[in-house]
């Protein structure tokens, strides 16, 4: 992410649920963020960059479609996190 | 315009449809061809016994109802009566309608069951019932052939809190004529901002007992199983055994994964529910038909990373929408009807009002129903809010 070459970027949408939502950033408007990420990312990078801990993300859709850690991201992409929960 | 006589008329619609004889609709059900049946016989006639799985539509109710049936008017429909009058003028009356392909079976009920053809029979409705839930039986898709099923499930709900609530009093309603309830808990006073099942006078009472008393005033037919008990892995599968489906309502990732792996290894549906704060989410786990909850989430989180509702709060209301959304997929379950939430999760954003559904795959990979799983008996994730968690 600190790479001194600035190469291509793209603009993601990020959406945070339940008790993700206390990892948006603060510019953040209800769940969503809009966070800009080098062209080649993936998943990961979103987590790493709001600074999710490991294990907290369970369930992941692009667009609206499920997908795992690490799938690649694309420039425009609705980027939805979830965490278990449990309560009943 | 023809004075016809009964006989005449008969005689003059028989000859202008088309008819088959009972031979022939046996070959067809035995073939599994592709056709609706209908027994358009009275009420008392049908009780005594139909032919098949035919759907039963009284003829003078055959009109209006056959379109919510079959909507299209190509499909194949083979009529019955009991001697195969009845059901030629019904078929004339349904060609008027633009249906094309209307058959009568010609000798009808009684000669069918005379020729010693198979009889299917059902338990049917008392006055009292039909009467109780006659909003049920006038939808198509429930009839009293769905409320008998309804009648006869049994649903395990695990958990008498606040999804347990909801669910266990609307399908108390609906009829679910067994219904059994597992919680080891009392109900306390700050219980009662969302688990309507119980009342102020319940509290320090045992929750099972709370609403059994509840679910008895509401509708006397359903038999409550108390299961006033922990779930473990020693009692769990004895427990689950006598249930055609199991409810998952409970408030922690223990019982949860617990109720998971149980149920598929009994092969049970589990119809899931979970809450937190503003958020819900709802799906159906069924063996064999869609992922677990294990394909979703391999292990559980780390301890300590989730909150409970205790520790979190929640929204009173929202465990009323999910639990009610578990409520609505047991039916179906139980019904067959409809697209249940197998193989999608249901996430429900009671802020932003938003309910969206996505497909979620089996994993070829999950421990459990995978194709190499590594889970082959139950475990008790103990103390799982605090230090530990053991297995896996």
């Amino acid at each position: 992410m600190d790479s001194f070459e600035v190469g291509p970027t793209m603009t993601i949408t990020v959406k945070l649920f339940a008790t993700l939502r206390k990892f948006l950033p603060p510019d953040a408007v209800k769940k969503a963020a809009i966070l800009e990420l080098s062209e080649d990312a993936t998943t990961d990078a979103i987590v790493e960059m709001l600074n999710i801990p490991d294990g907290q993300v369970h369930l992941i859709l692009i667009d609206g479609k499920h997908a795992v850690n690490g799938s690649p991201v694309h420039d425009g992409a609705v980027v939805s996190f979830f965490p278990a929960i449990a309560g009943g | 315009m023809a004075r016809l006589t009964s006989q005449e008329l008969l005689a003059k619609t028989r000859s202008e449809i088309k008819e088959i004889s009972m031979g022939e609709l046996k070959n067809k059900l035995a073939n599994g061809d592709d056709f609706v049946l209908v027994d358009t016989r009275e009420q008392d006639e049908y009780a005594q016994g139909f032919i098949g799985e035919a759907t039963h539509i009284p003829r003078g109710f055959l009109e209006l109802r056959i379109e919510a049936l079959e909507p299209d008017r190509d499909k194949e429909i083979v009529l019955y009566c009991a001697g195969g009058n009845r059901s030629a003028l019904a078929a004339k009356s349904l060609e008027a309608m633009g249906y094309t392909d209307v058959i009568s079976m010609a000798e009808g009920f009684n000669g069918w069951r005379d020729a010693g053809f198979e009889v299917a029979q059902e338990r049917t409705l008392n006055t009292e019932e039909r009467e109780r839930y006659s909003r049920h039986l006038i939808v198509p898709e429930i009839g009293e052939r769905g409320q008998v099923k309804i009648i006869e499930s049994k649903v395990l709900l695990v958990g008498t809190g606040g999804l347990g609530s909801p669910s266990a009093f609307y399908l108390a309603a609906a009829g679910v004529g067994t219904l059994g309830l597992v919680d080891f808990d009392t109900v306390d006073v700050t219980n009662l901002q969302r688990q309507i099942i119980h009342g102020t006078s319940d509290v320090g009472r045992p929750k099972v007992v709370s609403a059994t008393e509840t679910i008895n005033d509401l509708n006397p037919g359903v038999k409550v199983v108390q299961h006033e008990e922990r779930l473990v892995s020693d009692n769990i599968m004895d427990i689950i055994k006598d249930y055609d489906i199991v409810v998952d309502g409970c408030d922690n990732f223990e019982t949860r994964y617990l109720v998971n792996d149980a149920c598929v290894m009994a092969g049970k549906p589990n119809v899931h529910g979970s809450i937190y704060q503003f958020d819900g989410y709802a799906t159906v786990f069924h063996p064999g038909e869609g992922p677990c909850y294990r394909c979703l989430y391999a292990e559980p989180p780390p301890p300590g990373a989730v909150p409970s509702c205790d520790e979190a709060g929640v929204l009173g209301v929202l465990p009323g929408t999910i639990g009610l959304i578990q409520a609505t997929e047991t039916l179906k379950l139980i019904l067959g009807v409809g697209d249940t939430l197998v193989g999608r999760v249901l996430m429900y954003d009671a802020l932003d009002m938003t309910f969206q559904t996505f497909n979620v795959p089996k994993d070829p990979s999950c421990p459990l129903c995978g194709e190499n799983p590594t889970i082959h008996e139950l475990i008790d994730y103990q103390a799982f809010c605090g230090i530990t968690a053991a297995g896996g």
